[in-house]
């Protein structure tokens, strides 16, 4: 689904990435790793939102180079660290941007849009505060409304950056465990940055671990989150108990 | 059971629709009320003449027909078609045109205080007119129109803005603004320095600057009228996308938006729309920057239903404004100024009522 091929990517001419390969096949992909190891620039690589990267990347069979901008976003949907809450659109008004890319007719929305926008809206549990204004939410719910917005783009696949950062415990089991479904049901690729790492051992497909700009590991949660890259990674001490989880001695 | 969802189905969709409902509403009513300003005003004045006897000479003039003109003396044709109407009309299009630049550059620029002013267009004309000022009535040299004048000023300020944002890491907001201030501010120091220059003959220039409709003629309405219909409709037909920049450039890219072409494309319109304002007109504050912010906390953010809302209520406003001006105040003050006089006290109120409130101050 998505192949990254000897990706080369410089901060002011230092060498971040080098000769990065990754090939992500569907399912829910995390990228874990400590902060600086390069997780978000390779996150914006792949979404095409930082240029003059060296290599290549290719979503669903094709050059994300060669594609144009709405190509692009009705390829992948992108959820971004920080969100812009400038102006106060209602949620509602907000999910309904994840439409654009789709648009014909003179930009209208049709029954169809809406339908994709409120079924959106209803999986992510936001749908009750559909007209109140993005300002007037607590951080979790904006962060649920931004999430709806993407799935309302209807892409193949998702790229998350720290999407669930602000979200409470239950919200974020809750939305993680929505997302595999929709994993499950509509085949989907979801590659999510996440500081969360017993929740990605729990729920992951395949986890990528990240150090210093390149990738260490790239396989099922249990092999890629072992006790001993753990420690050298994250100077961590951890524990996998069977049938229970990760947990971290802290 | 599948007609219990339908209905629940169309309660959601028919809340989505009753907010546009009431922004259609908004925009028939004012449509409506805007028509009926245009006639009313030009009614009011010092010469009475009588709504019925404005009606017959507008209609006879608009379509050629004399039998409507026969009742009306030249002189009072004269005070209707050519003194009051070019004024009204150059007043209603200026205050659509720069409610919407301000409606566009608040999201251009990310920023609910941004208006047409923000990136130093209106400096620009300013200088434009400060030197054709000089040059024509103080040193007597030449004959420049100010409107020209006014117009490549700001013109030329829009193409320095621009390429002073773009050499430092692209075209960003932030870009933007610091480059408006940096060319605005050298721009004021040269407008102080013609003002020092012309001596007792400053105040033509300082007239001009604080924005006014008085005498303005066919010729402001033929350069005033296309340009903000023209422009306006571009950047209607952006208005999805300029609701995307909104939200910050990544979303946008994120979601399909061609974001240098589109900002650069937005960025000329209004910027083309502020400078056939501020050259008809002078610099006329507070509306571009009051009206969509208004809007925006009353109505909607969504630009699809903002801009024409405030296309709309900006022309009102100003007519209302000019003949406030124009009528209650004997001396006749710059509609600029009183504009300022309202919007800032006005301004002021909102932004106490919503620090109260715990919200943000924007």
């Amino acid at each position: 689904m998505i192949h990254v091929d000897d990706l080369s990517f410089s901060y002011d001419q230092k060498p971040f990435i080098e000769k990065l390969n990754l090939q992500v096949k569907p399912g829910f992909t995390v990228l874990i790793g400590p902060n600086g190891s390069g997780k978000t620039t390779l996150l914006r690589t792949m979404s095409g939102m930082l240029e003059g990267y060296k290599g290549s990347i290719s979503m669903v069979g094709k050059n994300i180079r060669k594609m144009s901008a709405i190509e692009r976003a009705k390829t992948f949907a992108v959820v971004n660290q920080r969100q812009n809450f400038t102006f106060p659109f209602s949620c509602l008004e907000f999910v309904s941007l994840g439409r654009y890319p789709h648009r014909k007719n003179m930009n209208r929305l049709e029954k169809e849009d809406y339908e994709i926008i409120l079924e959106s809206m209803r999986s992510m549990e936001v749908l009750h505060f559909k007209d109140k204004l993005l300002n007037e939410v607590s951080g979790g719910e904006q962060q649920r409304v931004v999430l709806a917005c993407a799935l309302a783009q209807k892409t193949k696949v998702l790229l998350l950056d720290e999407a669930f950062s602000a979200l409470d415990i239950a919200h974020k089991a809750n939305v993680v465990k929505l997302l595999r479904r929709r994993v499950e049901e509509d085949q989907l690729s979801v590659v999510s940055v996440m500081h969360d790492l017993p929740l990605a051992y729990r729920y992951a497909d395949r986890v990528c671990v990240m150090q210093k700009g390149s990738l260490v590991s790239h396989e099922e949660p249990h092999l890629a989150m072992g006790k001993d890259v753990m420690r050298e990674v994250f100077r961590v001490e951890t524990e996998i108990i069977e049938g229970r989880g990760l947990y971290i001695n802290i | 059971m599948r007609q219990a969802s339908e209905c629940s189905e169309y309660t959601e969709l028919n809340t989505l629709f009753k907010k546009r409902k009431r922004c259609r509403n908004f925009v028939i009513t004012s449509f409506v009320c805007w028509l009926f300003l245009m006639v009313y005003f030009t009614n009011l004045g010092e010469a009475n003449i009588g709504f019925a006897q404005v009606l017959r000479i507008i209609l006879g003039k608009v379509s050629g027909n004399q039998e409507w003109l026969v009742s009306s003396p030249l002189g009072i044709q004269a005070i209707v078609w050519d003194i009051r109407l070019p004024r009204i009309i150059t007043g209603a299009f200026v205050g659509m045109g720069l409610a919407v630049s301000g409606a566009v550059f608040q999201s251009l620029l990310m920023n609910p205080l941004a208006d047409p002013y923000t990136i130093g267009i209106s400096t620009g004309a300013a200088l434009g007119a400060s030197v054709a000022i000089y040059l024509t009535g103080i040193l007597q040299i030449a004959t420049i129109p100010i409107l020209p004048a006014a117009f490549v000023g700001s013109i030329l300020t829009l193409l320095l803005v621009t390429s002073i944002a773009n050499r430092s890491r692209g075209m960003n907001a932030a870009n933007l603004i610091i480059a408006g201030i940096i060319v605005s501010s050298i721009l004021s120091a040269g407008i102080s320095f013609i003002k020092n220059a012309a001596g007792e003959e400053v105040g033509a220039i300082v007239f001009w600057l604080m924005g006014s409709l008085a005498s303005r003629t066919w010729n402001h309405v033929l350069v005033i009228v296309p340009v903000v219909i023209l422009c306006s409709l571009v950047i209607f037909r952006y208005a999805d996308e300029l609701n995307l920049l909104g939200t910050g450039e990544d979303t946008a890219r994120g979601l399909g938006v061609d974001v240098k072409r589109v900002r650069r494309i937005l960025l000329v319109a209004a910027s083309l729309l502020t400078a056939a304002c501020v050259s008809v007109s002078g610099i006329i504050g507070f509306v571009g920057l009051v009206i969509p912010h208004l809007l925006r906390f009353g109505f909607t953010s969504d630009n699809r239903q903002l801009l024409p809302m405030s296309a709309l209520l900006g022309a009102n406003l100003l007519l209302f404004a000019d003949n406030l001006a124009r009528v209650a105040f004997a001396s006749a003050i710059p509609v600029g100024v009183l504009t300022t006089l309202m919007g800032g006290p006005f301004f002021l109120y909102l932004f106490i009522r919503r620090g109260d409130r715990g919200g943000e101050a924007a």
